[in-house]
């Protein structure tokens, strides 16, 4: 039994490393959250709890918490897992509603008032919908949505409107990315309303080889339609990744299979250790794991949760109860505990 | 850009004062400018007017910012009183009356970036209730069609009298008075 949806080594199983919906709702009664007084937010707050009160028959029990009120690694540490968004950093009424495996998670006063997101290892996109979908139709009982006959659900940005709906995977694709690939993808997709890009890191650097593919559409398209399109151009990809890898082990195993255990190596006996190099070691483990290259016991949580422990706001939390070390130092004493002998 | 005054709003006019041969510049929203004790109505409606007529105030000045006109002309949301300007600014709309206010420039952008105009997902399942009705009306229309197309007349008049019973519920109830007959409203009637 997992702590945290992301804990689940199903995780660590072929290209798709998770799924994720989000449906992005507003209110009628309240200016979005460009607009919204400080009141109006508060109230919105309330409001939506107290929806997600009546609802959680169907959703199960969701727990508040204050993002506003939280120290700024607490925040920064929830973006780096991805359970908030950048929006909400700097925002003076924020909350989140989220079950206690974190896998159903609403934002409130986020870039719009609501936002459902819903996550699943694996290719777990449908079970994922289904789980939003049916928070959405709870919460809808007692909040009346700012919705048009035309234009859908309204959204803060038109970018969002219609369905409200972005559905994504996370792929991880070492092979297509070693083969400067990921480009030819992003033209590729954006001709079917899709795009890609990378999960970890800023701006245009992705670390880890882990990439989101996810839905840019969402007017004109329905909710099934987006999933399924989606589902489709993935499976492309991951037949792309897959015949790569399979190239590549004919070509130059030795060399991928020396790579792999120098990497899990390197984890259980690294000192000191930066974010990108510890990315980068991780993939190459990952990919041994899914590509069953590497016959090494298997970390008893998934590698995505691993990477998500390492991140600096993170490994920072974890280390500072018992240590003053430098971060770098902290990462490598962490993964020493998954991978190797302290 | 914000008013200076209130830093809400959006600034509309840029009010210029003069005193003591000092030249004092402000951004400010119609709001401020209304509640400004040193301006009166009749100059502040002249400086709305345009800079020309705007130069002929001697004390306070009223510019419109931006180009001679453009923001005063510049459509602003009557719910939330956001402009096309801040909206492009920052990318985000302020309510969902913006959306209305906004059509036509909305409509090219929505035009670029999605791939229809219409909405063919989700519709809230108890304020949408009627729009989901009508939807499955239109749904059972066309499937209508083809069957009639297809002479699978049977299998058309029990789809008639699905869709009849939908469009029935969409009408208003009046228990108090006998049912209207029906006739001549729809397509359906003629099919069988």
């Amino acid at each position: 039994m997992y702590t945290t949806w992301y804990e689940d080594i199903r995780a660590d199983t072929g290209q798709i490393v998770s799924s994720r919906v989000r449906l992005a709702r507003n209110l009628q009664d309240y200016h979005f959250p460009r607009k919204i007084t400080r009141e109006q937010a508060r109230e919105l707050v309330a409001q939506a709890q107290e929806a997600a009160h009546a609802a959680s028959g169907q959703t199960g029990r969701l727990d508040y918490t204050d993002v506003a009120a939280l120290p700024d690694i607490m925040k920064v540490a929830m973006l780096e897992r991805h359970i908030i968004s950048a929006e909400m950093l700097h925002r003076s009424v924020c909350g989140l509603l989220a079950t206690g495996d974190g896998s159903l998670a609403i934002m409130i006063n986020e870039e719009d008032h609501i936002r459902i997101q819903s996550f699943g290892t694996g290719d777990g996109i449908d079970a994922a919908f289904e789980t939003a979908e049916r928070t959405d139709n709870a919460l809808e009982q007692v909040l009346d949505y700012a919705f048009s006959k035309e234009l859908g659900y309204l959204t803060s940005c038109p970018s969002n409107t219609g369905t409200g709906l972005r559905a994504s995977f996370m792929l991880h694709l070492p092979l297509l990315e070693r083969n400067n690939q990921i480009r030819n993808i992003l033209s590729a997709l954006t001709k079917f309303g899709m795009t890609i890009r990378g999960v970890f890191g800023e701006g245009s650097e992705s670390l880890g080889s882990c990439y989101q593919i996810s839905n840019q559409v969402t007017l004109g398209k329905s909710e099934q339609e987006i999933i399924e399109s989606l589902k489709n151009i993935t499976a492309q990809i991951c037949e792309k990744e897959h015949s790569l890898l399979h190239k590549a082990l004919e070509r130059e195993r030795h060399d991928i299979l020396d790579n792999v255990y120098r990497s899990h190596a390197l984890l259980g006996s690294c000192r000191r250790i930066g974010a990108k190099e510890a990315m980068s070691l991780l993939s190459n483990v990952r990919l041994g794991f899914a590509a069953d290259i590497l016959d090494m016991p298997r970390p008893n949580k998934s590698l995505l949760s691993i990477m998500m422990n390492i991140r600096d706001a993170n490994i920072q939390i974890m280390c500072s109860c018992n240590s003053t070390e430098p971060k770098d130092v902290c990462r490598a004493n962490y993964l020493r505990s998954v991978f190797g002998s302290i | 850009m914000l008013c200076d005054k209130c830093k809400t709003n959006q600034a509309s006019v840029r009010m210029q004062q003069y005193l003591n041969g000092k030249k004092t510049e402000m951004n400010i929203c119609h709001e401020c400018a209304y509640s400004d004790e040193t301006v009166s109505l009749d100059n502040f409606f002249q400086g709305l007017m345009g800079s020309l007529l705007a130069n002929s105030v001697k004390d306070t000045q009223f510019v419109p910012i931006g180009k001679p006109g453009s923001a005063i002309n510049e459509p602003e949301c009557p719910l939330c009183t956001m402009t096309y300007s801040e909206f492009k600014e920052r990318g985000r709309l302020g309510c969902g009356v913006c959306y209305t206010t906004f059509r036509r420039q909305l409509s090219s952008i929505l035009n670029s970036i999605q791939t229809n105009s219409e909405h063919k997902g989700k519709i809230p399942l108890r304020s949408g209730a009627k729009l989901n009705v009508e939807r499955e009306i239109a749904k059972l229309a066309k499937e209508l069609k083809i069957l009639v197309e297809m002479e699978e007349f049977e299998k058309a008049a029990a789809l008639r009298d699905e869709l009849r019973g939908l469009q029935n519920s969409l009408k208003p109830q009046r228990p108090l008075e006998p049912e209207q007959p029906q006739g001549g409203d729809d397509d359906v009637h003629n099919v069988v």
